[in-house]
């Protein structure tokens, strides 16, 4: 498929210079044509550019197809990296729960009552914001 | 990269402006091309919007792996170290027995995480390494090559145009005819120093994907993140002329 937009793209370059060459030859001697000879270059000119247009194309859609293999292997290892990230998140989540319910424990244990109702906040929240996320 | 949409689009853009201009003085204010000129230029505009899919997908995968290498570590391991000290309160331990059990909660979680990025950070790299070097060189030989070779003939054919209607003598005529030469020749050079920045990008990040690739075993993380930086900051100056052209589009 490369091969095949390479060659497509040296055929558009064969015509792209032809028609150089045609323009370049045209502009030197510019002064000395007549306008019906000006308008048989310029109308070689256009013909040579439509068919390096025509080989473009050909070479786009070749390298669209070159590519086209590689893209679900992307597609496949950016949902990997997402889902990678996802699970860092989830344990982040599931660390500052563990916390806040340490948290908790320790109140509990210590027999420190006072702390208990800031506990249960904390995990509330940390609850409501991995739910959220 | 998504600014890339700009050059892809303009790929039928370029082909148009060559045949409207070719059709003996068209009038710029009826800009409607005719359907010659339309079909002669049709299948470019498909083309330009599977490129600028497959540049998404390009940009994509950058961000994401960006996002994975910059992930926080402390956003684990603090809460983890706080549930460690926590849990070593409540086992009525003493103060340097806690701090100790709060540091190693901390390191454990964050050796986890560490690990588990930076072995999948590894392993994405290497597998989407040949993939990446496949489409940013695609997507650099339609811009470097098709589109400049496009916009090369729209050159050619905006001289021509000009020289056509151009009657020596006449003073007010020629004065006109400088004024919109030199802006339609400033809009064609922007559109080409646009497509050399996008290029380099694109090599810039291939180069960058195989040498992160390759050294990447022997990187923290943090450095593959760093690593990353310069490269995304540098696409992003060198895409300025696009993000001009998309606007004034």
């Amino acid at each position: 498929m490369a091969d095949e937009a390479n060659r497509a793209r040296q055929l558009a370059n064969l015509f792209a210079t032809m028609a150089e060459d045609v323009d370049d030859y045209r502009t030197k001697h510019f002064s000395e044509l007549t306008l019906a000879q000006r308008t048989v270059f310029e109308d070689a000119i256009e013909r040579l550019d439509d068919a390096h247009d025509d080989f473009t194309s050909v070479a786009i859609d070749a390298t669209l197809n070159s590519i086209e293999k590689d893209l679900p292997q992307i597609a496949a290892i950016t949902t990997q990296a997402g889902e990678a990230l996802q699970h860092l998140k989830n344990v982040a989540a599931v660390a500052k729960i563990a916390s806040s319910l340490a948290a908790l424990a320790a109140a509990i244990t210590t027999a420190d009552y006072g702390l208990i109702p800031g506990a249960i906040e904390d995990i509330t929240t940390v609850l409501n914001t991995t739910q959220a996320s | 990269l998504t600014q890339g949409a700009s050059l892809f689009n303009d790929l039928q853009g370029s082909c148009l402006r060559r045949h409207t201009a070719v059709e003996r003085v068209t009038p710029a204010f009826l800009p409607e091309p005719s359907p010659a000129v339309a079909n002669a230029c049709a299948d470019f505009a498909p083309q330009g919007v599977a490129l600028v899919q497959d540049a998404n997908v390009l940009a994509a995968y950058f961000q994401a792996m960006q996002e994975l290498a910059a992930f926080d570590n402390s956003s684990v391991s603090t809460p983890a170290e706080a549930a460690g000290a926590n849990g070593a309160t409540a086992a009525d331990l003493n103060s340097s027995q806690i701090d100790s059990i709060s540091k190693l909660s901390g390191l454990v979680t964050r050796a986890f995480t560490g690990n588990y990025r930076r072995n999948h950070l590894l392993e994405y790299l290497r597998d989407a390494d040949p993939h990446v070097a496949v489409l940013t060189t695609g997507l650099e030989n339609v811009v470097g090559k098709d589109y400049q070779g496009l916009l090369t003939e729209e050159r050619r054919n905006l001289n021509i145009e000009y020289q056509r209607v151009f009657k020596p003598g006449d003073t007010a005529l020629t004065l006109l005819l400088n004024r919109a030469y030199r802006g339609d020749i400033g809009e064609l050079n922007r559109r080409q120093s646009a497509a050399v920045a996008y290029v380099q990008a694109l090599q810039q990040i291939r180069q960058a994907h195989r040498k992160l690739a390759a050294s990447a075993r022997r990187l923290e993380t943090k450095q593959v993140s760093v690593e990353l930086e310069p490269y995304t900051k540098k696409l992003q100056d060198l895409l300025w002329p696009m993000k001009q052209i998309a606007r004034d589009n």
